[in-house]
């Protein structure tokens, strides 16, 4: 779905290209396994981890990474420089993740704005869903054939911002 | 040499200790502004060369902690580079003005941060190839 109108210099292969760029610097250090668009989703009873980070002032949302836990653990590994992950270090790990992500998706956004601390859940097939706000840009991602998917959502709902989902 | 690390992430201070210590830094750590401020107090009458401070922390944020070292004269000589993903125009000018020297943008690169710290002439020894 196309954008009614442009108000703000993000566009949906800016999610792909930022993640890219983190994930090149910190989880792919080997140039092994580049980030690729994918189609796939996850396999029915994956376990999922959901990263999210806000963004409010002139824009107000939400930025999402979603991931399987497989790629939450080896991003972890990677970034640690260690095979031995405890949950608290993947959650803290995908929590950098998704502030550098969102850090760079929100310097796209109207000015000023404010990023929150990052949240980190954990479960089966949970589906992201932020109240009072649509999805506007997706970005569906594969690491090592591993699912990954970037989302940006706002609560901003005045004419002239940017609304429905590009892919 | 000696470098502060100071990120509320402990991810992100494991990769800039790795880094830093591969530059040949002895490396401290703390996970906010407040906490920093303890860890400085405690060096007495030698600090750091360097701290590299994330932005946005909780306690107190990098911009705060930059404001509070700038207040001290004893640590006029400590050199502080942001690490941050707010790289709108506008934070950079912020955290410039309160006395930071240099900022660094994450994602970034061991060379990168190696760059920026020969721009500032931190040369420390036993850096590891």
């Amino acid at each position: 779905m196309t954008p009614a109108a442009t108000a703000y210099e993000l566009r949906s292969a800016d999610l792909a290209a930022i993640t890219s760029d983190v994930w090149a610097v910190f989880c792919d250090v080997d140039e092994e396994f580049p980030l690729l668009p994918t189609t796939e989703a996850p396999a029915d009873g994956a376990e999922v981890v959901h990263a999210s980070v806000g963004v409010s002032g002139a824009w107000n949302g939400q930025v999402i990474l979603e991931l399987t836990a497989v790629t939450a653990h080896a991003a972890t590994a990677a970034m640690l420089g260690q095979q031995h992950v405890e949950p608290r270090d993947m959650t803290d790990a995908v929590g950098e993740l998704v502030n550098m992500v969102g850090g760079n998706i929100k310097s796209l956004l109207p000015t000023p704005s404010t990023l929150g601390l990052p949240v980190v859940v954990r479960g089966r097939l949970l589906q992201a869903e932020v109240p009072d706000a649509a999805e506007i840009y997706r970005a569906e991602l594969a690491w090592a054939a591993e699912p990954l998917r970037v989302s940006v959502w706002t609560s901003d709902h005045t004419p002239g911002t940017n609304q429905g989902r590009q892919q | 040499m000696r470098a502060l690390v100071i990120d509320d992430s402990r991810t992100m201070r494991i990769v800039l200790c790795r880094q830093l210590a591969r530059l040949g830094f002895d490396v401290l750590e703390a996970a906010d502004g407040r906490q920093a401020l303890d860890v400085l107090a405690s060096t007495g009458d030698d600090p750091p060369a360097l701290a590299t401070v994330d932005w946005n922390m909780p306690v107190m944020d990098g911009l705060t902690f930059v404001q509070a070292v700038r207040q001290q004269s004893q640590w006029r000589q400590l050199t502080l580079v942001m690490v941050t993903t707010e790289s709108e125009h506008g934070q950079i000018v912020r955290a410039l003005a309160a006395g930071a020297h240099e900022y660094l943008i994450k994602p970034f690169t061991p060379e990168a941060l190696a760059d920026k710290l020969e721009l500032l002439g931190l040369h420390p020894t036993g850096a590891v190839a």
